[in-house]
């Protein structure tokens, strides 16, 4: 496995999501649904996969965009990126 | 035939302003979006705009229900800015530069746009009568007021929220960032009950190579001192007028300061030792008159080295209306 | 009061003045060339640009130490003072009302982004309006608008104001946008550029295309436009804002065609006047799906017979000097009594239910022209030019 400059961790991911959702890490819960329970718009989604691929050094591509629906789908997706990375 | 400097004429209804509080330490915090503005959803709004929003809640709060009487579509803004968003222009140059356009943040981008930091009070206050920026150096502000002031006076709208905001320009150079806002209300002068404060405003140019001649410099001295007549006109003890200059250094910026001082005594103190990299100490401190309610007229004179310069005055003295043209 | 188009000048893709901008928008092709500084940098570095040398000029040297866009829209500002026969004195008394979107941002960043030099003064970013009065020499009113793609189109309803009420005479009145980095990369990142060009009304169209350059008109009073040719009269205008949201138009489009119907209602005519009609037409799928219905809307059964041209397909999207660009092109409709045919579609969208000819001019069929601007953050201008003479 490629070396990582920041390594994934669930708990860091879900306070980077809540930062940029401005919202209390509290709300990010595993599985609540971006979109229909965070009111995250596609501009908010377009922020979060840049800041994620900034933040994890991993180029994700916007044919992703519809995996970064939760905590647990964007984690998953990440860890699939840092593992092909 | 000379473009005459016309003077607008409005009814203020209500001010709005955020500054940061005097003698702050440079970089220190003094403004917190989740308390000025709300829990969520402004975190991602150029501080300007933020500003911006918060001056128009306090304008808005001031102006006894006057915005929220007018049919949305009967109300307007204007906002003057200069360097709203010159932080952003910068952070997106270099981000492109280094890393490329996908690393720009796509909630921050569409403020590359400086309209949007004043289109955002629209979507707040619902004003959909209209939505103006304009952008002339340091008289921004005041153009804003002095435009608003026509389409209010021409029918274009009932009331109009119009005034400057700004945010530290990383390129100020010799000049001394700006950061706040300054909002006015505005509505037809022939609405306003006696005792409501009066707008006047005018904008000139003085192109500065025409200052290299003194014919042009005549032209120009003459062009400024109609201009203050035109707005002073009808005022009654003018000497209690308090007189403000916001300029620099230039040579827009002496022969303007000069016509003043010629008509209105030499006791005008002079601008600031450091000019403003802005748009905003011009309103702030019409703004500043209006809620002083010292009772004296205030008058403002903002000159730039462009060329362009902007006079404005606020006044609860009732004055004989419509004020004279010159020329 | 009436107000009078006396003077064209522009500078685009096209080529350098009215006659070559009036040739090319009947060359029926058009395209972006790549931006060279931004490659590596945006996805679709793409640009509808001036051509180089093309802004060359007696007045070069002056112009030398000005950047791009103020070189356009002095250039664009000089061919309309000519153009309409301005004495000295009337362009010494002249107000000056120009828009640009952008400004001098990208030459502010080449001159400090490596740092700021002790002995340099405030250079703001929006000096376009006073570098052009400097450079003639304007004692009017000096008015800088900044209002995204809809900018020169308030600019022009401002200067409409300043006649009509008597404030001025004669105002030059424009747009001014130079190619910049900041504005590409901006519209790449909202992913709404499309690399295939600006094609507006295309069923398969996907964003917009930036484009440069500087509209400027010359518009006067009709006494001062006496004894003048003119091009036609600025008759009516109108303004709305959607108030709905920061980026996306509201579905709704009430106030697009408020400010369309306003537009008419203000130019004291009805439909049953306008001609040809210059959309805002951008290439971005909200935008030309909406406009197309407003237009329905407004024009009613008209609308099958009254021509668009689509001045974006051939000039891109020149942001603050669009709505200039297309009074300019209103402008020349107007005196040719033509509509140039559109750049062909490969397939128009059904539902953008609108008539692009595409074949031969299309003669004008009545001396009214409807234009639209719509800006970023719902900011919406209509414009109705008409034949009247002074």
């Amino acid at each position: 496995m490629a070396q990582q400059s920041l390594a994934l961790d669930l708990e860091d991911l879900r306070e980077t999501i809540a930062n940029i959702l401005d919202i209390d890490t509290a709300e990010v819960t595993d599985d609540a649904d971006f979109v229909e329970d965070l009111d995250m718009d596609s501009l908010l989604a377009l922020e979060i996969l840049v800041s994620l691929e900034r933040r994890y050094q991993v180029k994700i591509g916007e044919e992703h965009m519809k995996e970064v629906r939760s905590l647990r789908s964007t984690h998953s997706l990440l860890a699939n990126k840092l593992e092909s990375a | 035939m000379t473009a005459r400097p016309h003077v607008a004429e409005a009814a203020v209804s209500g001010v709005g302003v955020t500054l940061p509080p005097a003698g702050l330490a440079p970089g220190a915090a003094w403004f917190d979006h989740r308390s000025q503005l709300g829990p969520r959803g402004y975190k991602y709004l150029p501080e300007a705009c933020q500003y911006l929003l918060a001056a128009a809640r306090a304008a808005v709060a001031g102006s006894d229900g006057l915005l929220e009487r007018c049919p949305e579509e009967r109300r307007g803004a204007v906002v003057g800015t200069n360097s709203a968003v010159a932080e952003l222009h910068s952070v997106i140059d270099r981000t492109t530069r280094t890393e490329g356009a996908d690393f720009v943040s796509p909630m921050t981008a569409p403020f590359f746009s400086v309209n949007l930091v004043g289109a955002r009070l629209s979507t707040e206050h619902l004003l959909k009568g209209f939505n103006l920026t304009v952008t002339s150096p340091r008289v921004a502000g005041v153009e804003a007021l002095h435009l608003a002031a026509h389409e209010v006076a021409g029918g274009r709208a009932d009331a109009v929220l119009a005034g400057a905001t700004e945010a530290p320009d990383p390129y100020a150079a010799d000049a001394l960032p700006e950061t706040g806002a300054a909002l006015l209300v505005l509505r037809p002068r022939a609405s306003a009950a006696p005792g409501t404060t009066l707008l006047r405003s005018c904008l000139l140019f003085l192109p500065p190579r025409a200052l290299t001649t003194a014919a042009g410099r005549e032209r120009a001295q003459r062009t400024v001192v109609s201009a203050l007549d035109a707005v002073t006109a009808g005022l009654a003890g003018a000497d209690g007028t308090d007189v403000r200059l916001v300029t620099d250094g230039s040579p827009v910026a002496r022969v303007v300061s000069d016509a003043v001082r010629g008509r209105r005594g030499p006791d005008v103190p002079p601008g600031a030792d450091v000019p403003r990299a802005g748009s905003l100490e011009a309103v702030a401190l019409l703004a500043d008159g209006v809620s002083s309610g010292r009772g004296r007229a205030r008058l403002v004179v903002t000159a730039a080295r462009e060329g362009n310069v902007a006079i404005a005055m606020t006044t609860t003295e009732p004055l004989p209306g419509p004020p004279r043209q010159t020329g | 009061m009436d107000v009078f188009i006396t003077g064209l000048g522009a500078i685009s893709c096209l080529g350098d003045g009215p006659e070559a901008f009036w040739k090319g928008l009947h060359a029926g092709r058009s395209g972006p060339t790549p931006v060279e500084s931004l490659t590596g940098q945006v996805r679709a570095p793409l640009a509808y640009q001036v051509p180089p040398a093309t802004d060359a000029s007696a007045h070069a040297e002056d112009d030398a130490t000005r950047g791009r866009v103020s070189r356009f829209a002095l250039h664009a500002a000089r061919q309309a003072v000519v153009d309409a026969g301005l004495t000295g004195e009337e362009v010494a008394g002249m107000a000056v009302v120009i828009a640009t979107a952008i400004g001098v941002c990208e030459e502010r960043e080449d001159a400090f982004r490596a740092g700021v030099p002790d002995d340099a003064v405030w250079t703001p970013s929006f000096s376009v309006a006073s570098a052009v009065g400097d450079a003639l020499g304007s004692f009017g009113a000096n008015i800088s608008v900044s209002n995204a793609c809809a900018a020169s189109g308030y600019a022009l309803s401002v200067a409409m104001d300043l006649v009509r009420r008597g404030e001025a005479e004669t105002v030059l009145v424009g747009g001014a946008e130079g190619s910049a980095g900041v504005p590409i990369a901006a519209f790449d990142r909202l992913g709404a550029i499309d690399p295939d060009g600006c094609r507006p009304f295309e069923a398969d169209r996907k964003g917009t295309v930036f484009g440069e350059g500087a509209a400027m008109l010359v518009v006067q009073s009709a006494r001062a436009a006496a004894g003048r040719r003119t091009y036609g009269r600025l008759s009516g205008t109108a303004w709305s804002c959607d108030a709905y949201h920061t980026t996306a138009p509201d579905p709704g489009r009430r106030q697009l065609v408020r400010a369309a119907r306003e537009a008419l209602r203000d130019a004291g005519c009805g439909p049953e006047a306008i001609g040809c009609v210059i959309p805002h037409g951008t290439g971005t799928q909200p935008n030309d799906l909406l406009e197309s219905e407003t237009l329905r809307d407004v024009l009613g059964q008209r609308c099958d017979s009254t021509p668009l041209f689509s001045l974006k397909a051939f000039i891109g999207h020149t942001a603050g000097a669009a709505a200039a660009f297309s009074a300019v092109c209103g402008a020349l409709v107007l005196r040719h009594g033509q509509v140039p045919p559109n750049i062909a579609l490969a397939r128009q969208d059904p539902a953008c239910d609108v008539w692009l000819p595409q074949d031969g001019p299309t003669p004008l069929p009545r001396p009214g022209v409807l234009i639209n601007s719509y800006a970023f953050g719902g900011s919406n201008v209509s414009l109705v030019l008409d034949g009247g003479l002074p």
